[in-house]
C-alpha cells in the first residue's frame, strides 16, 4: 500500500547518515523471495509479546501464540545482536511499504547483503539509510557458510573502501551506486539532492511545456 | 545474461552498448524526462503524473500549510482505495473506513480544486482502485512518466508509459522530479494463439512461473509479441500489473491503435487543440525495430492452460491440469522454499490442483476488476449458484466500472448467484478494512499476491484468472474453467 505515513517530513529533515564502517555479527537468512508481507505484515494484530525490536519477520520469528520459533536465525542466541543480514535472491520483493526497511532497522540491522533485492525495498533502503549490498551467489554463499560456522564473530563492512572484511576469508569487494554511497556518507536526503537542481528543473519544464503541452493541461475540455 | 547481478557495472556497460542499436521505449521515455544525469546509473527525472492514494489531499494540504509550494499541482491526482471499506454501508457508516482518510477528501476539497489537484474521494464518481482509475480517466497517457506510492503502479505501463511505485510523493510535490536508477531493458515476447478461457492473467502467471519471481530484477520489462498486440488495453493492464511480481522496475506495452482508440474516449484525454500533436508523439514512443534488449525472452502461449498458484510466491504456479509439485524434484536452491510453501498451503505433492476445496472467492483488485473482466465473470455465473459455505465477493475496480456493470445488469447476475456486490476499493487483495479472508481459510483470488498472510492471518491464496475464480465459487473447489463451461462433470 502507499506509505505516506512513512515518508520523511517535508521540511528540514536531513537524510540518514550512515557510518562509513559497520562492524557486526552477520546472520545468514538464505531464503529467496522473502517478501515485504513476511518482513512486515499488514492488516493483522501484532503477535503477543512482539516488541519494536522484534517486529521484523514476524511470521518467521513467532508462532501465532507468541512463542519464538527456535530455528529462525535471529532467535538463535549467537545471532540475536546481528547488525548484518545475509540474504538470498529478490529479498524484500513485493509492496512499497517502508516498514519492510524500518522494522529490520529497528531490530538493529544496518546492512543487508544479498544476491538481489526487490525494487521497492531497494529504493526504500536508500531513502532510509539501510545499506543494501549485492554480491554474486557463490561469494554470498561462502559468506553465509562462514557466518554459520563462526557464530558470534563479527565482520566489517566498509562503505568507503567498498569491501567486506571477513577474518580468514580476506576482503570481499562490492560495488554500490556511487550516488547512494555519497548520499549515505554525507547524510543527504533525496530532497536535498533534487533541490540542488532547481535551475535545471525550471529550464526543463519550460522546454517540456512547449514540447508536450497536453501533459500539463487540465481539466479536460469535454465530457 | 547476468541480469540478476546487474547493479553498478552492468547497466553502464549495457547503456554504452545500447547506443549502437535502436532505442527501446523505456530508454526513449527515460531520455525525454531526464532533467540531469548524476553519474553511475542515476538521473533526475521530470514526473508527468504523481498519484497519491488515500491520504493524498491531507499530504498536499500539510505541505502547503508548512509553507511549501506544490510545484506542478495540475500534474497531481489523488484517489482513495486502500483505506476505504468496500461495504455498501460505507457511505452511511463512515467508521468502516480505515483511518478515515475520506475526511481529508471532504475537508480539503475546495483547496484541492483551487490548486488544480484532481481529488477522487470515496464520494466522487471517479473513485476506484488507483490503477483502474488512472487509465480509465485518461490521466495516464502514453509516453508519460508517472510515479505513485503503490507497488502496482507498473499497471499503468499498459498505456505505453513508464510508471513505478515508491515513497517519493513529498519530493515530487516539492520539486516536480524524482531520483531514479536506470533499469536494464528486458522484453518478453508472447507468441502463439490463446485458447478459449485463457486470459492475460494466465499468460503473465505462466511467464512468472517460467522465468521466476526475480527475473525482472533491475529491468524495465516490455511485453510484446502477437499475443500482447491482440490484447485489449484492459488485458494489457493485467499483464503489466504483475510486472512487479517478477521484481521488474516497471512493465510496459508499446502504445498502438488499440491504445489510441481507448485514449480518444477518456475524460482527461489531451485537449482537442493538442490531440493531433499528442497522437503524433505517441506514435514515436514504441521501441525501434532494431532496439537492443539486455534480455529478450520468447514464450509460446499456444496450448497454454488456465494457471493456478499452489504456493506462496506468484512463481509457484502450475497449469490447471497439473499436480502439486514435489519439493524433492525442485531445483536445489528452491527445495526449502517449496517445502515451506506447501507446509503453509497444506497441499500434498502429487495431488491434482483441481478439486482443491475453497472457502472464499475474491474477484477484484487492480489486476482484474475492469468491465471486460466482470462481463466474463457474469458469463460464468449466470443462472448458477455459489456453492454452500463459500463466501464469494465481486469488488468492481472503480465507480465507472460499477455503473457500467449495473447498466448491463451484471450486478443482478452476481447477486442472484450469491455473490456480494461491493463498492470499489482494494479490499481482500491485501486484507484491510476488515475485508479479510477468515483465519486459515482457503481463497480463490484473482488478485496478484499469494504471500503468507497476505489476504488474512494464515489465509491460503490461490491466484488465478477472474473466470477461474468464478467457476471455483460455483463448484466450491478449484476447477478447469474450460471444462466447466463445456458443461463437463468437473
Amino acid at each position: 500500500m502507499s506509505t505516506l505515513q512513512d515518508a520523511p517530513s517535508p521540511t528540514g529533515r536531513k537524510g540518514p547518515r550512515v557510518l562509513p564502517r559497520e562492524v557486526g555479527i552477520a546472520a545468514p537468512l538464505m531464503l529467496d523471495n522473502v517478501d515485504t508481507d513476511v518482513i512486515s505484515p499488514l492488516g493483522k494484530p501484532p503477535t503477543p509479546g512482539m516488541t519494536k525490536e522484534t517486529a521484523a519477520f514476524e511470521p518467521l520469528r513467532f508462532y501465532s501464540d507468541g512463542r519464538e520459533k527456535p530455528d529462525f536465525i535471529l532467535n538463535k542466541q549467537e545471532f540475536r545482536r546481528a547488525s548484518i543480514l545475509i540474504v538470498g535472491k529478490n529479498f524484500g520483493t513485493g509492496s512499497s511499504r517502508g516498514t519492510a526497511v524500518s522494522r529490520p532497522m529497528d531490530g538493529g540491522i544496518r546492512v543487508v547483503i544479498g544476491e538481489s533485492f526487490g525494487p521497492l525495498f531497494y529504493d526504500n533502503s536508500v531513502q532510509q539509510g539501510l545499506i543494501a549490498i549485492p554480491l554474486k551467489r557463490d561469494v554470498l554463499q561462502k559468506l553465509a557458510d562462514w557466518a554459520l560456522a563462526n557464530p558470534g564473530r563479527t565482520i566489517a563492512v566498509d562503505l568507503e573502501k567498498e569491501v567486506i572484511e571477513v577474518s580468514g576469508m580476506g576482503n570481499i569487494p562490492f560495488k554500490i551506486e556511487p550516488r547512494v554511497r555519497q548520499k549515505f556518507l554525507k547524510g543527504l536526503s533525496n530532497l536535498d539532492e533534487l533541490q540542488g537542481y532547481s535551475k535545471q528543473i525550471a529550464e526543463f519544464e519550460d522546454k517540456q511545456r512547449k514540447n508536450r503541452p497536453w501533459v500539463f493541461v487540465q481539466p479536460p475540455d469535454s465530457k | 545474461m547476468g541480469v540478476g547481478l546487474a547493479y553498478g557495472f552492468l547497466p553502464r556497460l549495457a547503456l554504452a552498448q545500447r547506443r549502437t542499436g535502436g532505442k527501446t521505449m523505456y530508454d526513449k521515455i527515460w531520455e525525454e524526462h531526464e532533467v540531469a544525469y548524476l553519474g553511475g546509473i542515476t538521473s533526475i527525472l521530470h514526473v508527468d503524473r504523481l498519484m497519491i492514494a488515500d491520504g493524498g489531499p491531507s499530504t498536499v494540504h500539510d505541505l502547503v500549510a508548512s509553507g511549501r509550494t506544490i510545484r506542478n499541482p495540475q500534474l497531481v491526482w489523488t484517489v482513495e482505495d486502500h483505506s476505504v471499506s468496500t461495504s455498501p454501508d460505507r457511505y452511511t457508516n463512515r467508521s468502516l473506513n480505515l483511518g478515515n482518510s475520506w475526511r481529508g477528501y471532504v475537508e480539503h476539497a475546495d483547496e484541492m480544486k483551487k490548486l488544480g489537484v484532481q481529488s477522487f474521494g470515496m464520494d466522487d464518481p471517479h473513485q476506484g482502485i488507483q490503477h483502474v482509475v488512472g487509465p480509465e480517466t485518461g490521466l495516464t497517457q502514453p509516453g508519460m512518466l508517472m510515479v505513485a506510492g503503490d507497488s502496482h503502479t507498473c499497471t499503468h505501463g499498459a498505456m505505453g508509459c513508464v510508471s513505478w511505485g515508491g515513497e517519493s510523493a513529498q519530493n515530487v510535490l516539492i520539486t516536480g522530479t524524482v531520483l531514479r536508477e536506470r533499469a536494464l531493458n528486458m522484453r518478453v515476447n508472447m507468441t502463439g494463439t490463446l485458447g478459449p478461457w485463457v486470459r492475460a492473467k494466465d499468460t503473465i502467471l505462466h511467464t512468472i512461473g517460467t522465468l521466476g519471481a526475480d527475473s525482472g530484477n533491475r529491468c524495465a520489462v516490455e511485453y510484446a509479441g502477437p499475443v500482447v498486440r491482440g490484447f485489449s488495453v484492459e488485458e494489457r493492464m493485467s499483464i503489466c500489473n504483475l510486472a512487479i511480481e517478477m521484481a521488474a522496475a516497471t512493465g510496459m506495452v508499446a502504445p498502438d491503435d488499440t491504445t489510441f482508440q481507448y485514449m480518444a474516449t477518456r475524460e482527461f484525454r489531451p485537449r482537442a487543440e493538442y490531440w493531433d500533436r499528442a497522437l503524433a508523439y505517441w506514435r514515436t514512443v514504441p521501441s525501434e525495430a532494431d532496439a537492443v534488449f539486455d534480455r529478450d525472452e520468447t514464450i509460446d502461449m499456444s496450448g497454454l492452460e488456465p494457471q493456478v498458484t499452489w504456493g506462496v510466491s506468484p512463481e509457484h504456479v502450475i497449469a490447471v491440469s497439473g499436480r502439486v509439485p514435489d519439493p524433492a524434484n525442485a531445483p536445489a536452491a528452491k527445495r526449502e522454499a517449496w517445502r515451506a510453501a506447501l507446509e503453509y498451503t497444506k497441499l500434498k505433492p502429487g495431488d491434482p490442483i483441481v478439486g482443491t476445496p475453497i472457502d472464499e472467492a475474491f474477484i477484484g483488485s487492480c489486476s482484474e476488476s475492469r468491465i471486460g473482466d466482470l462481463r466474463l465473470v457474469a458469463q460464468v455465473v449466470k443462472g448458477r449458484r455459489v456453492a454452500p459455505n463459500v463466501i464469494a465477493w465481486v469488488v468492481p475496480g472503480s465507480k465507472p466500472v460499477k455503473r457500467q456493470a449495473e447498466a448491463e445488469g451484471l450486478d443482478r447476475i452476481f447477486k442472484e448467484a450469491g455473490f456480494d456486490w461491493r463498492e470499489p476499493g482494494c479490499s481482500k487483495c491485501y486484507g484491510s478494512n476488515g475485508d479479510l479472508v477468515a483465519k486459515g481459510k482457503r481463497s480463490a483470488s484473482n488478485s496478484n499476491r499469494n504471500y503468507i498472510g497476505r489476504q488474512g492471518v494464515d489465509a491460503i491464496t490461490h491466484l488465478m484468472s477472474a473466470p477461474m475464480v468464478a467457476a471455483a465459487a460455483i463448484t466450491g473447489r478449484i476447477v478447469d474453467i474450460r471444462r466447466f463451461m463445456a458443461g463437463e462433470q468437473v
